[in-house]
């Protein structure tokens, strides 16, 4: 079963890292994670690393 | 084991029923952003019409909920919240979700506490499945059982016009 109720859990040797991009179409800054960064204002991958 | 089932991009979903629990799959459908929100930072993830989003039940339960969960992110793009470790709300989820191209099922991590959507908690029943996404489809590789998938569609209800 889960780890729910108990003290359990993986704990995971890569944590989560994002990189920094900025959207060329609407100018919004986010960390992305995955093949494919998206803006999350716009939905355009017109993105670039920033 | 290695065995493919269709899924199309629209209103169906692939409903894997375990013994005392359950997993519901649906494509991305489109091009799409993910948000998930950790106590200290936010993350971006895109998803192409083919990913995978995947709801557990760990527990079991009604349908019903798992159905609105996926919707909420895939209709609705609403974020995913990610618990600290050790929080006391971990207990209280009953359904999860990640998203992504291929995501490892494993019941040994802390629900809701992980913002990797590469990993979901589920029960052991499901522990070591992998789903990966494939063209018009999905994969399930893993321990050799023979899990019932039935394919299941599901509309939403028309949103009444604004007054």
């Amino acid at each position: 079963m889960c780890s729910v109720g108990g003290p359990m859990d993986v704990e995971f040797t890569e944590r989560i890292k994002g990189t920094d991009y900025r959207c060329r179409d609407c100018g919004e800054r986010f960390k992305g994670i995955g093949k494919k960064p998206i803006c999350p204002s716009c939905q355009s991958d017109n993105v670039e690393e920033a | 084991m290695s065995k493919k089932h269709n899924l199309g991009l629209g209103n169906e979903y692939l409903l894997i029923q375990g013994d005392n629990s359950f997993l519901l799959i649906g494509k991305a459908g489109s091009q799409i952003c993910i948000c998930i929100e950790t106590a200290d930072n936010e993350y971006c993830q895109g998803l192409s019409p083919d990913d995978l989003i995947v709801v557990s039940a760990p527990e079991g339960g009604p349908l019903e909920p798992a159905i609105m969960l996926l919707e909420l992110v895939r209709t609705y793009r609403c974020p995913l919240i990610v618990l600290p470790k050790g929080h006391p709300g971990s207990k209280r989820l009953r359904y999860v979700i990640s998203a992504g191209e291929r995501i490892r099922l494993s019941c040994s991590i802390e629900r809701g506490t992980h913002p990797e959507q590469d990993v979901l908690c589920a029960n052991g029943e499901f522990t070591g499945l992998v789903l990966q996404a494939v063209n018009g489809g999905m994969i399930i590789e893993g321990p050799e059982k023979d899990y019932p998938v039935s394919q299941i569609s599901y509309s939403l209800p028309p949103v009444p016009p604004a007054t």
